[in-house]
């Protein structure tokens, strides 16, 4: 009787390792979509409300801006257009809203707390410590999860007013 | 044609022995004789024929008979056909001819039947499996898995079932990928896949690796397809079911990681995973591993 012989398995090559998808995108995501909260939960002085809405990101970190982008691409704060700039440079960076200044960019950004005194700019930050020295939302992680901590005092320093929600929903602090 | 004939020699000459069943069943004979001559329709029709009368329906000779012929009829007009009802009535003739069988002189001719269509399935699996198309594969995989643990039990089928799996992993993993909701039965049936493969084969270093990618995508899917006004105490709870999977995740690829040092994926994904768990140093450490890595690789 003619042998049939087992034939090759041309299917075992789809067993390829599968593409793993960017982390960092995703923790960029979370940062995000933080941010844009808290322009629901912050009301800004009277001459905040006019022009777009700024958010600045103190560096270059590529997967942040590129989240916060797509964000203003769809989103707004109340009626003002939400725009994203990348800041080099605090003295030249105009009238921001929001300003993120991630750890990595700290030494080179030097005290940027002193230098947005009496701006009704909210500084977030992403270090332990950092409402002593003087921002408004601090990212923490907390059991593994992104949180974050605010300095009500801060926040009224640069006349900002905090909702009683986005206060409930801090993670409480020492500093 | 030749070897076709000696094994239908075999028949005929049980059949010769038995001058009952030959001079009550002319169906049987002419069966015989349509075969030898190729003629498969006239064949099977005889032989069913023949299969009607009682006292045929308990031989073995006849029933290796109507195997072969079938057999025959298989490979002439439905060797393409996955689905072939020929070839499921050769199998169920020759395992009808073994039960009889007593004397079990037929009993190394309906193996040597039953395994080359046993082989002829598993090819048939192989070849067919793939999105479109997955549980006619999955169906004739079993059967040659049925026949063979019949047949010869002493020979393991595990390597065959493993590569099989695996395949059949991936095309769910493609799927659910092709439409990767956050629950998608493909989904759970790769996990499936995976598992089986895992409990045969806990050491596989693809399932290990492949199975923690897919609670490592679906941890990184959760968010991406989160809408930027999600409220923040439901994002909370989307971090919590994130964490759970990058958690179930990690045994995994680290597992893969142990048994394969040398696999750069395994690395970029640990990477990956403690950068998802927010454990920035140790997602640095492996960043860093994975360099050196490479480093080596290119100095080769």
């Amino acid at each position: 009787m003619k042998k049939t012989a087992f034939i090759i398995m041309a299917y075992i090559f789809l067993t390829a390792f599968q593409q793993r998808e960017d982390a960092a995108a995703m923790n960029a995501k979370y940062k995000t979509i933080y941010l844009y909260s808290f322009t629901k939960y912050i009301e800004w002085p009277p001459d905040y409300k006019d022009g777009n809405f700024v958010i600045g990101v103190c560096g270059t970190q590529t997967s942040l801006l590129a989240e916060l982008n797509r964000m203003a691409s769809t989103k707004t704060a109340g009626s003002q257009k939400i725009e994203i700039r990348s800041i080099t440079n605090i003295e030249a960076a105009g009238k921001c809203h929001i300003l993120f200044l991630p750890t990595e960019n700290m030494v080179q950004f030097g005290d940027v707390a002193s230098k947005l005194k009496g701006h009704g700019t909210l500084l977030v930050t992403e270090k332990e410590g950092m409402l002593k020295k003087g921002s408004a939302v601090n990212f923490i992680v907390v059991d593994s999860k992104i949180k974050f901590q605010l300095s009500k005092l801060n926040a009224e320093k640069q006349k900002l007013k905090i909702s009683h929600e986005l206060e409930a929903l801090a993670v409480s602090s020492n500093d | 044609m030749i070897k076709r004939l000696t094994y239908l020699l075999v028949g005929i000459f049980l059949l010769a022995g038995r001058p009952d069943l030959h001079a009550q069943n002319a169906d049987l004979i002419a069966a015989h004789d349509f075969a030898n001559q190729n003629k498969v329709d006239s064949a099977k029709a005889r032989i069913d024929k023949a299969m009607s009368d009682p006292k045929v329906q308990k031989d073995a000779q006849a029933w290796y008979v109507r195997g072969f012929i079938y057999k025959m009829y298989y490979k002439a007009k439905e060797s393409e056909n996955r689905s072939s009802p020929a070839r499921i009535e050769a199998v169920r003739s020759f395992r009808k001819s073994m039960q009889l069988d007593t004397s079990k002189q037929l009993l190394n001719d309906d193996k040597e039947n039953l395994k080359y269509l046993a082989v002829r399935y598993h090819n048939d699996a192989a070849k067919a499996l793939d999105t479109s198309n997955y549980e006619t594969p999955i169906y004739n995989f079993q059967q040659y898995k049925d026949i063979m643990n019949e047949i010869e039990p002493s020979m393991s089928t595990k390597g065959k079932e493993i590569e099989f799996t695996m395949a059949l992993a991936t095309v769910y993993t493609n799927l659910y990928l092709a439409s990767p909701r956050v629950r998608n039965k493909y989904l759970d049936m790769a996990k499936g896949a995976y598992n089986r493969v895992l409990t045969v084969d806990p050491d596989n270093v693809s399932a290990n690796y492949n199975m923690g990618i897919l609670y490592y995508n679906q941890a990184v899917y959760l968010i991406k397809v989160t809408d930027f006004d999600i409220d923040l105490t439901t994002m909370d709870g989307l971090q919590e079911n994130q964490i759970k999977l990058f958690k179930q995740s990690l045994p995994l690829i680290e597992k893969a990681y142990q048994l394969d040092p040398q696999k750069e994926e395994a690395v970029q994904a640990l990477s990956g995973i403690y950068f998802g768990l927010n454990d920035y140093q140790k997602s640095q450490l492996f960043m860093e591993k994975l360099e050196q890595m490479k480093k080596q690789k290119k100095d080769k």
